[in-house]
């Protein structure tokens, strides 16, 4: 596997952590990465920055959508909530990636 | 691509585009966004008990690079690439206009060579690339007639050949022909004008595929005279004279006194067979003359076909040909030794300019390449320039795709504002050359820059920048840091890369500007060689101008020549007139009649052929300055009641006599079969008139008085004639108003047209050799021109590079010619390479040229040594100047440096 495609896979799993921890509801960026360190507790430290491309991409697809709010602490935020699409898109990936996970599972149990 | 995937990846680049309008917003977003972050992140350390300073630091460091971070984010939106193509023109045009001394050179030299290509390549395409404005053009033929013997091919067709071939060839959906393009008087109302127009078949428009606006084509019947004369008019005519009466068909209108009937009109902008024309008359043949030997003799007609659907170009021609075999077979007194042949339509009107067309092609190709080669050289100068700053932004981490790109939007932006410059100059030069050499070239009417030149002009464009950029960029950008920043312009191999190119760059533009100065060369020599060619004639003082005398006015032949002996009288009796004479036609223009004689006392096989015949009047050697050569002439005793004589010119004498002095002997014109030779006595020979051009071999000339043409067969009185006026003093030409004015007072109605001094026919006979040599002189003064900066270039460039060298040299004591010499010593070593390869270059070169010259071989030693004598002087002067400023540096001077 080249650094690309471990690139792109990096980029698309952290796609896919988004679009989940999304699914709990809209957040701004700062509490995305609150609740991706929440959910896997502790163990996932994503560069904080790179979630900015990262949701910008998936507004791109179509899959997140943005608006002006405001934060918990009175402050201006730009808040993230996954689309109709999105949530179609995550459940697939889910899928997806349950079933990538079974078969590596599967060879790596074959000796 | 399933279609969802497909869905999702245009509404994704739908997205793109709107966030491309809206920039500025969108950075806002992410300046306050990622601030909002940061000062989250910066909180929870503070409650951690860091300082505001140090909770804000981590924060930083627990984000990434902000900067990238914001990098990253704007590449998910808008269209990246376009952005930073904008961004790096943007940045191109500062750099570029930040360095007049580069770019405006460069955009001169650039606009220059594209203009040249630009102002060439419409008039190329209009003429030989785009396809007739008809409707499948290549289908389309001329039919031609040919015969060894007589040294035709591709000639005119016998109007009984003619419609054997109509009737019988089935190659073809249509057959029509045309004849010659005249003039005929309109009268009735709206005034009296004279028209141009041509007599035509029937089915002419039918075989183009041009449908008539109004009415119709002409058809069978109108071939042979029965009923009411018609005709068809053109649309200009339509709306000039009858104001586009909607209700023209059936309207009447007077030609040459004679009442024709309007039938058709034709869309607009027909430029078959010439531009211009009016009337479409039909031939009205009677129909007796189809058994008449005449018929089958006299050859005025241009044949045109459309192939029938499914027929092949060589079928066509085999069975063109063996038509031609059974016909002389079927007659072999008048076909005897006649093939027949086609030819594309279109090659056939274009067929003898191409070469020349092609030639001017290939010199603003070599024009533009002298150009590129010398804005490569000024782009490796100036990459070299940049090295330093280049290696620095290397070293600062700046991708090498990134730069290559950048100098190559650099070389696009320069070659698009040239190019622009370019095709504008180009643009307003192709109109010029139209408006100056429309007559000269064909398909007049089709000239302009249409979709297919300008593109080609763009990708030409386009090619030029990508031919002087890549070099240069490649170069440049292959520097590696450390090098470059270390050299202090000492002579590093990077500038010996440069001086290689360079030198290398100047030689090719040194040989490619020998070509076309030897090309100028050879053209000038054939120029001034064709115009010192003898017309045969004296043209000073002499003018022309044609009148016709209509049936319906001068119906007898008796009216006719009577008119024209009336004419004469009056305008002798002018003061300002020395002599005044008539010709049926004039040397070097237009096609001529051509018979054949018998010589009496000879077998009457043995026959000249293909002599012209002129009717002239006595005084008309000694007006025109034509020399006599033996016998007495013509005098004003020999008219209609006279006895038959004739004048023949030197090369009757040549060829049918051995060079001896005819006079004395008996000619006739070959009759038809069963009729006696009607026997005219030779009083005269006189010198050769240049008939077809002046580089055309002489021709048999055999000349009548006025009035001996009624005499034997066939009969004809000439209607039309040539005026041929001596002024008293000075210029022809300014008598003319007078003739006009006395040819008015004996008949109002009796138009003089086509007024012209001898001197104007003779300056048109060699316009198109005037025109190709002024283009290539242009076009090879523009190459020296810039060769010769390019070697300037060059040898300053070596100056200054080895300043240090040149400083030593001249502390130990070395003469300025030393220096001078170790300087430019490899510059003129490269100039003299160059000089030699275009040497080359030019011998081959030269083999294409050598149809269009005239006396000169294409290899023709004078002119090449005086192309590379120029070059070689002017690039030995240009490489002294900056070598005669090396002798000048303060060698205390370099040494400190």
């Amino acid at each position: 596997m080249g650094d690309e495609d471990r690139a792109d896979l990096l980029q698309g799993t952290l796609d896919l952590l988004i679009l989940k921890s999304l699914a709990l509801g809209p957040m701004h960026g700062w509490g995305i990465a609150q609740r991706l360190a929440q959910l896997s507790a502790q163990a996932l430290q994503v560069q904080q920055g790179s979630l900015y491309p990262a949701v910008r991409r998936l507004e791109r697809q179509g899959l997140v959508r943005s608006r002006w709010a405001t934060s918990e602490n009175n402050r201006r935020a730009r808040y993230y909530e996954l689309t109709r699409r999105g949530q179609a898109q995550l459940g697939e990936e889910i899928d997806a990636w349950q079933r990538f996970a079974a078969v590596v599972a599967r060879v790596l149990e074959a000796t | 691509m399933r279609l969802g995937a497909l869905a999702a990846a245009f509404s994704s680049w739908l997205w793109r585009w709107r966030t491309l309008l809206d920039r500025s917003a969108a950075e806002r977003v992410d300046r306050e966004e990622i601030e909002l972050h940061l000062e989250l992140l910066a909180a929870e350390h503070l409650r951690r008990g860091l300082s505001a300073g140090a909770a804000r630091e981590a924060a930083l460091r627990e984000f990434g690079g902000v900067e990238q971070v914001r990098e990253a984010a704007r590449d998910e939106r808008g269209m990246p690439w376009l952005e930073h193509l904008v961004r790096d023109v943007r940045f191109a045009t500062r750099t570029l206009r930040r360095d007049p001394g580069f770019t405006l050179p460069a955009l001169a030299m650039i606009a220059l060579g594209i203009g040249g290509v630009t102002t060439i390549l419409p008039v190329v395409e209009s003429v030989l690339v785009r396809p007739l404005p008809f409707p499948q053009p290549d289908r389309l033929v001329a039919l031609w007639a040919s015969n060894a013997q007589r040294g035709w091919s591709r000639a005119n067709v016998a109007p009984a050949d003619f419609l054997d071939w109509r009737d019988d060839l089935r190659s073809f959906s249509g057959i029509a022909a045309h004849s010659f393009v005249d003039g005929w008087a309109m009268s009735g109302e709206g005034g009296a004008e004279r028209v141009a127009g041509v007599t035509v078949t029937s089915g002419f428009f039918t075989v183009l595929g041009v449908r008539p606006e109004l009415g119709r084509d002409l058809v069978r019947s109108d071939d042979f005279a029965s009923g009411e004369p018609v005709v068809v008019i053109s649309h200009e005519l339509w709306q000039r004279r009858f104001g586009g009466d909607p209700r023209v068909i059936g309207r009447r209108v007077a030609l040459d006194g004679v009442d024709h009937t309007i039938v058709g009109v034709v869309p607009p902008r027909l430029s078959l067979p010439r531009p211009g024309l009016d009337l479409y008359v039909p031939f009205r043949w009677q129909p007796q003359f189809r058994a008449a030997e005449w018929f089958r003799v006299a050859h005025f007609l241009k044949p045109i076909a459309r192939l029938r659907p499914g027929v092949g170009m060589d079928a066509a021609r085999r069975e063109v040909a063996a038509m031609a075999s059974r016909l002389e077979r079927e007659h072999p007194l008048t076909n005897q030794g006649f093939g027949a042949g086609l030819t594309p339509l279109r090659e056939f009107l274009v067929g003898d300019v191409r070469p020349r067309l092609l030639v001017l092609l290939v010199a603003v190709g070599l024009l533009l390449l002298v150009a590129c080669a010398n804005v490569a050289s000024l782009l490796f100068a100036r990459a070299t320039v940049r090295r330093r700053e280049l290696s620095v932004r290397s070293a600062l981490g700046g991708a090498r795709g990134r730069l290559v790109r950048q100098l190559m939007v650099e070389s696009f932006v320069l070659a698009g504002a040239g190019g622009a410059l370019g095709i504008a100059l180009g643009l307003a030069g192709s109109r010029l050359l139209v408006s100056l050499a429309g007559d000269l070239l064909p398909r007049q009417a089709e000239l302009g820059v249409d979709a297919p030149a300008l593109s080609g002009c763009l990708l030409v464009v386009v090619g030029a920048a990508t031919l002087f950029g890549v070099g240069p960029g490649l170069r440049a950008a292959a520097v590696s840091p450390a090098a470059a920043l270390r050299s202090e312009g000492r002579g590093s191999t990077a500038d010996a890369r440069e001086v290689g190119s360079r030198g290398l760059l100047m030689l090719a533009e040194v040989a490619l500007a020998v070509v076309l100065l030897a090309g100028a060369t050879l053209a000038l020599r054939s120029f001034a060689r064709l115009v010192a060619v003898d017309p045969g004639f004296r043209p000073s003082g002499v003018a022309a101008a044609d009148y016709q005398l209509t049936s319906s006015r001068y119906a007898s032949n008796e009216e006719v020549e009577q008119m024209h002996r009336r004419v004469l009288e009056r305008l002798r009796a002018l003061p300002d007139v020395a002599a005044a004479e008539l010709a049926s036609s004039l040397p070097l223009e237009g096609e001529q009649w051509t018979s054949d004689f018998v010589v009496e006392g000879r077998a009457p096989t043995e026959v000249a052929i293909g002599f012209n015949r002129r009717i002239v009047t006595p005084g008309y050697f000694a007006a025109m300055g034509v020399r006599r050569l033996y016998g007495p002439g013509f005098t004003a005793r020999d008219d209609e009641h006279g006895a038959p004589v004739v004048v023949v010119n030197a090369e009757v004498m040549r060829r049918m006599f051995g060079g001896r002095n005819p006079v004395g002997q008996r000619i006739a014109f070959k009759p038809p079969v069963a009729e006696p030779p009607y026997w005219r006595t030779i009083v005269g020979v006189v010198a050769d008139e240049k008939l077809e051009g002046l580089a055309a071999p002489a021709q048999m000339e055999v000349f009548l008085p006025l009035g001996q043409e009624l005499l034997g067969t066939p009969g004809l009185v000439e209607r039309t004639v040539a005026l041929v006026v001596r002024a008293r003093r000075g210029d022809g030409g300014a008598v003319m108003p007078q003739v006009r004015a006395a040819l008015a007072g004996l008949d109002p109605d009796l138009p003089l047209y086509d007024a012209r001094t001898l001197g104007e026919m003779l300056h048109a006979a060699s316009a198109r050799d005037r025109l190709l040599l002024v283009l290539l002189a242009l076009f090879a003064a523009l190459a020296m021109l810039m060769a010769t900066v390019g070697v300037y270039g060059l040898v300053a460039f070596l100056v200054a590079q080895r300043r240090r060298e040149i400083g030593i040299r001249l502390a130990l004591g070395a003469g300025a010619r030393d220096v001078v010499q170790a300087v430019a010593g490899r510059a003129a070593m490269l100039c003299g390479a160059g000089l030699l390869l275009g040497l080359l270059l030019a011998l081959v070169a030269g083999r294409a040229l050598s149809r269009l010259l005239y006396g000169v071989a294409p290899g023709d030693p004078a002119s090449l040594a005086a192309a590379l004598v120029t070059l070689g002087a002017t690039a030995a002067f240009a490489a002294w100047l900056p070598a005669r400023r090396a002798t000048r540096v303060d060698p205390l001077e370099t040494l400190r440096e």
